[in-house]
Parts: C-alpha cells; sequence; structure tokens
C-alpha cells in the first residue's frame, strides 16, 4: 500500500468537501488555461497579423528609423536590388529567408475628381506576387479573420493598387469598386471655389497619356499627389482593383497599396528609383535573433540598420507586457484561492484525524510520514482539480473555436476571431498543470506539519 | 531477579500535566521494575495515572522527572525519529476504542505495522494472515473497521500489536468499550497468547474480575504505586 493509494481513500472519506476542493481547483484551472489561451491566441494573431503586413526585418539605410520620418527622401535605398541579392544568396540567410521585398512608403493626397473628394493617404509600393506570399505567411496554422486578405494585384499590372475600405467610402467610391454595406458621403453642394477637377488630372495626362486617357484601365481611378525626393510635386494615377478592409482603422481609412513600379515614379519621377527599405519575412519567427545577427554581419554596418518588426513597431512587445502582466495578475489570485481552499480542506482532515494521527505515531510512524501522507492528499487533489480543470479548459476551447466568433479589437477595422490556443506556447498548458498542482501540495504542508507536531499522547485523547 | 528480566525500569518518575493553567501530578515519584514475558496488569481507578504510566512505558510520553529503560534502553537520550523507530520495532499498543485506521481492512490494519517497519511484502502477508488466524478473524480480513462489532474490532487491534512479533504489548484497558462477555473473551485471546508466545503483555485495567488473572498486579493510585 503505497502513501497516494492511502491519501486516495482518504480523500474519498469526505467526498462532498474534496470534491468542492477539486472544483475548485479545477475552476481555477479553467479560468487560468482559458484566459491564458486567449491572451497566448491574441499575441500570436497579433505577430501574424504585423508579420503578414510588414515582414520580421527591415533593412533601411542607416539613419531611417531616427530621421527618416522627417526626410524621406534623404533616407531612401538605391542599391535595393544589390542587397536583395545578397541576402537571398547567403547560405547562412537561404534556409531561414521565406522572401525578401522592397517597398516604398511615402504620404500623400489621392483624388477622385468624378466626385470631387480628395484625402491624405499613406502609400505603400510593394511587389504584388510577392505581397501576396508576406500575406499567406501561418507559421501557427491560426485562423486570424473570415476577410480575405489577398489584394488581387498583380506584377505586371504596373499602375494597378488596392484602397482602404475606410478610405473608398470617403472618396465616395463604392459604385465604381462595387461595394457592399458601403457609406458613400453625402453629395456636395457646388460651391465657388471649388477647384475644376480637370485641373488635377490634367497633370496625369501630361505624364501618362495612355494610362490617364483610360484606354488601359476602366476601373476605379484614383489621381495621387506627393512630393518627389527631389522636392517638386508629382502625380500619377492609381487604377484600383479594389477596397480591403486593412487591419488597423488608421489603415483602413486611408492606406493605398500599389505596385511598386507606380510608387517609384511617383517618389522618383524621371530620376534614380529608390525604396524605403526591405521587407524579409522568416519561415520561423523563432529564428528572428539569428538571423539579424547574421543581417548585421553581411551588411555594411555603416551604410545600413537592420530592425526586427519589434523594434519597427514597439506597441507589439507593449502589448504583450500588458497582457502578460494581466495574466500574472490573474494567475496569482487563482494560485491564491487554490492555496486557501486547499489549506482548508487539509486543515478540516488534520482535525477530523488527530486520533488517526496520534495512533500512526503510537505505532511508529515518524513526523515526516506523517507529513508525506497529507502531502500526498494535497496533492491528490491538486492533481485530480488540474486534471479536470485542463480537460474542461481543452473542451470549452474546442466549442469556442468551432463556433468561430469575432470580435474587434480597439482602433482594429476588421473584426478577428476569439480562439483559445492552448499549445502555441508548448509549455504553458503543463506549466499551469503543473502550477495548480505545486500550490494545492505545498499548501497541504502546513496543515501536515501541524499534523506532525502534535503531541502523541494528546492526540490520542482526541476520541 | 536479573536485570534482563525486566521490560520496563522507572527509577522516581514523575509527570505533571498542564490543565489550562492548573498543573497536575499525574505519576509522584514511581519506582517500579516490569518483568518481562509476563501478563502484568496495573490496576487503578480513574485519573489514578496508569494510564500516564503506560504512555510512559510506551515511549509515547516523557517524564518530567526520574529515568525510564525500556527493552534495556534508555529511551530519555532518544531523538523523535528513534523514538518512532523504537516503538515500531519493539513496542505494541492495543486502545480502549480500538482506534483502527478506518480507510483500511482489517488485513491492511494489521498489515500496517509491517508497513512501517519496511517488511517485504511476501513475508507481510504470510505474517498478517498467520497472526489473522490466531486471533479467529482470517475469514474477515477484507472487511473494513465498520463493518465489524466491537469485539472483532479489538481482536484485529490485537493482531495489529502482535503482527511484528513485539518485546511487549500495551494494552490501555481494553475492554473498557466492551460488554463482559467479548471482555472477557478478549482478556482469554491475550492470555492464551500471551501463555504461547511468551510475549509481554502490561494491561491496565479498573476491572477487578482481571485481578484473578493477573501474573504480576500493580495497584497505583493517585500516582503512586501501592
Amino acid at each position: 500500500m503505497k502513501t497516494l493509494q492511502i491519501a486516495y481513500r482518504n480523500i474519498c472519506r469526505n467526498k462532498r468537501r474534496s470534491l468542492m476542493t477539486v472544483l475548485a481547483i479545477a475552476v481555477s484551472s479553467v479560468s487560468v488555461l482559458l484566459f491564458g489561451g486567449n491572451i497566448s491566441s491574441i499575441i500570436y494573431t497579433l505577430q501574424t497579423g504585423y508579420v503578414r503586413t510588414s515582414g520580421h526585418i527591415h533593412i533601411y539605410k542607416k539613419g531611417y528609423s531616427t530621421y527618416g520620418a522627417t526626410n524621406p527622401a534623404a533616407y531612401g535605398m538605391e542599391d535595393y536590388e544589390k542587397i536583395t541579392g545578397i541576402i537571398n544568396s547567403d547560405p547562412a540567410l537561404k534556409p531561414q529567408l521565406r522572401l525578401v521585398m522592397p517597398f516604398l512608403a511615402f504620404q500623400g493626397i489621392a483624388g477622385n475628381f468624378t466626385a470631387d473628394t480628395s484625402q491624405s493617404f499613406f502609400g505603400m509600393g510593394i511587389v504584388p506576387s510577392l505581397f501576396e506570399k508576406l500575406m499567406t505567411w501561418d507559421q501557427y496554422h491560426l485562423k486570424v479573420t473570415k476577410t480575405d486578405v489577398s489584394t488581387g494585384l498583380k506584377d505586371e499590372d504596373l499602375s494597378g493598387g488596392v484602397i482602404g475600405y475606410g478610405m473608398a467610402e470617403r472618396l465616395d467610391l463604392c459604385g465604381d469598386l462595387h461595394l457592399e454595406d458601403c457609406i458613400a458621403p453625402p453629395a456636395k453642394k457646388e460651391t465657388p471655389d471649388s477647384a475644376p477637377a480637370e485641373d488635377f488630372s490634367a497633370l496625369t495626362r501630361e505624364d501618362f497619356p495612355a494610362q490617364a486617357s483610360g484606354q488601359k484601365d476602366t476601373a476605379a481611378r484614383l489621381d495621387l499627389l506627393a512630393a518627389t525626393s527631389g522636392g517638386a510635386p508629382n502625380v500619377v494615377s492609381v487604377n484600383l482593383r479594389k477596397a480591403m478592409k486593412m487591419g488597423t482603422k488608421a489603415f483602413n481609412e486611408g492606406l493605398i497599396i500599389m505596385n511598386l513600379d507606380l510608387a517609384q515614379k511617383l517618389i522618383s519621377g524621371r530620376g534614380i528609383k529608390k525604396v524605403t527599405g526591405l521587407m524579409i519575412q522568416l519561415n520561423r519567427t523563432d529564428n528572428i535573433g539569428l538571423v539579424k545577427q547574421r543581417l548585421e554581419q553581411i551588411l555594411p554596418q555603416s551604410d545600413y540598420e537592420v530592425k526586427t518588426f519589434g523594434e519597427v513597431r514597439p506597441m507589439y512587445g507593449q502589448t504583450i507586457s500588458m497582457f502578460l502582466t494581466i495574466f500574472g495578475f490573474v494567475a496569482f489570485i487563482m494560485g491564491v484561492i487554490v492555496l486557501f481552499t486547499t489549506i482548508n480542506t487539509m486543515s478540516m482532515s488534520v482535525m477530523e484525524r488527530i486520533s488517526e494521527i496520534g495512533t500512526a505515531r503510537a505505532l511508529g510512524l515518524r513526523r515526516s510520514a506523517i507529513i508525506r501522507q497529507f502531502v500526498g492528499e494535497g496533492f491528490l487533489l491538486g492533481t485530480m482539480g488540474s486534471t479536470l480543470g485542463a480537460a474542461a479548459a481543452l473542451a470549452v476551447s474546442l466549442i469556442i473555436n468551432l463556433m468561430e466568433i469575432t470580435w474587434t479589437p480597439p482602433d482594429y477595422a476588421n473584426p478577428i476571431l476569439l480562439s483559445i490556443h492552448m499549445f502555441l506556447q508548448p509549455f504553458f498548458l503543463p506549466c499551469c498543470w503543473l502550477g495548480l498542482i505545486a500550490v494545492a501540495t505545498v499548501s497541504s504542508v502546513i496543515p501536515a506539519r501541524n499534523a506532525a507536531r502534535m503531541a502523541i499522547v494528546d492526540a490520542l485523547r482526541h476520541n | 531477579m536479573a536485570e534482563t528480566e525486566f521490560v520496563a525500569r522507572l527509577n522516581n518518575v514523575t509527570k505533571t500535566h498542564m490543565l489550562d493553567k492548573v498543573e497536575i501530578q499525574a505519576l509522584k515519584g514511581i519506582t517500579v521494575d516490569i518483568p518481562r514475558n509476563k501478563f502484568n496488569v496495573i490496576i487503578g481507578q480513574s485519573g489514578s495515572g496508569k494510564s500516564t504510566l503506560l504512555n510512559l512505558i510506551g515511549c509515547i510520553d516523557t517524564p518530567t522527572t526520574g529515568s525510564i529503560e525500556v527493552c534495556g534502553k534508555n529511551v530519555a537520550a532518544f531523538s523523535d525519529d528513534e523514538m518512532s523507530d523504537f516503538r515500531a520495532r519493539h513496542i505494541g499498543f492495543i486502545f480502549q476504542t480500538f482506534n483502527l485506521m478506518p480507510v483500511f481492512s482489517a488485513y491492511e490494519n494489521v498489515e500496517y505495522p509491517l508497513l512501517i517497519n519496511k517488511i517485504p511484502l511476501k513475508e507481510r502477508g504470510e505474517r498478517v494472515l498467520a497472526t489473522l488466524e490466531k486471533v479467529g478473524l482470517a475469514d474477515q480480513r477484507g472487511k473494513f473497521p465498520n463493518e465489524l462489532s466491537g469485539g472483532q474490532r479489538q481482536r484485529v487491534a490485537i493482531a495489529r500489536a502482535l503482527v511484528k512479533n513485539p518485546e511487549m504489548v500495551l494494552a490501555d484497558e481494553p475492554t473498557a468499550n466492551l460488554d463482559h462477555r467479548t471482555g472477557t473473551e478478549i482478556i482469554e485471546l491475550m492470555q492464551n497468547i500471551q501463555a504461547k508466545e511468551k510475549t509481554t503483555f502490561i494491561f491496565s485495567s479498573h476491572d477487578k474480575n482481571l485481578i484473578t488473572n493477573a501474573e504480576d498486579l500493580f495497584m497505583i493510585m493517585d500516582g503512586v504505586i501501592l
């Protein structure tokens, strides 16, 4: 007969109390696992979203991250094709790389002069085929959203672009882009100072006569005005293939993604073609540190800077810290509940068995064996509760994931799926399981020590 | 009588209890030698100090003053663990209220002292069955204490005390919770076992019927051996 067998029988003596204790531990376990699983899901969804839109690592011209925002033209990369070649041919990097894509980020004014509307925008010039691949990264096999995230752009479609859904609404493109549930702006009244639409689009016709005349494209069209790297204003037309619900509200209401070639025409004009930087997407996020280290070795550090997506978007790290702090607090509260529940149960058990403790001691059982016996009971209660909780949490998470409930996080344009993933962090479930067992076991030490310290004679009198 | 013939020797032993803030002297300088291989009886009224005396001999309590030698050892020098091991090997206990483990069957209750002594499984099984046979409960071995009568429970307790072949068995009023007929049967059983196996029994009781059956009789009154 082993300690655990005896412990099990003792637990079964007061079934109701033991059941309540096991349920309290199980409920704590379910809470911690579901909350942790949801946080884990949010963090990996966030990471997936970042990696799908901007890759793991960016390479910029030295100083861009500090001064580039105020003077982007001065920090444009000219030799991006050469750098792309170096990265793609590096034998140490090759197995880790999924893609390397140049991009050009800029700002300007977009006008839909047929509807007499315009607004400022963020422009992103990309290589459509690489961007499509970028958007399919799925290391964690997460179903992030039900929304179609494909741009539908083609490399050969040099004047093609996509626009944020909110921006399409603002620029009165609902009809042209055949958008459902689109809220078009109210009809404008003619005012004497309204500039004739012809004036702005006429600039486009001068530079790109074929494109502007509508001979090639019949899709919805926007005229984009931006300053070139030389500081002169320049205008191009983008033929919009679709409107997409973009991640954040700011992007949804102001982003235009277009072929890199078109973006370079707008920003570089007839000058040297530059890009803002290179986006590198890896097969696995885990290797980001190694790849960054290698890139810093092979690229001249005086000319380039290498930034991870966490460095480019510090909000990622801050969000993780916030969630982990909340999780830590909840886990602590649950741990305290388990601690006090188990102490209470074990103390009651000791009180009811004082005479037995005295008898066992009289028969020659050492104090340490008495402690072992009660700690064994705490361990068993913890194991039962934690296992039951883990099983229940798995079942609940499965049901929630199958239900495909959606929610819209703050400042997001698209609803995302409410999901609970307990296996994304391989140690999360085992750690929670073992953690609650440990708390239940440790919390039974105090009553066990009290039991072992009893005077045998006093304990035997307790009949 | 040679020294080795005493299973316990008490020299000027006193024991004082604290009841709230009041000191109660349960034993007042007792000096007594308990002979080995006998059926010893300590007779005294309630509160006379017989249980306290048994507790000291059984090494489950320590004297306030004086010295005690049990089975030739000065137990006062033992640590708590050494005392536990000593009890586990040398002393069997039979209690007034049987004190069986409610979660153990009769077999497991008898097996328990052998587990404490880390006796191998096979030997354990043989000794448990043989001891249960001695007390006439081999066929009841699977039953739990709440399924046994008072007399059967005390038989299990006797088997539990005897199974490890102790040097002495201490029985503190073992018949107090039994009816007269069952009590007499229990005493006869213990006497028969003692006669066959020459195990030392130290038996405390206020039952005068036992006086006729005792080999060595110790009268205790107000904490003093008369």
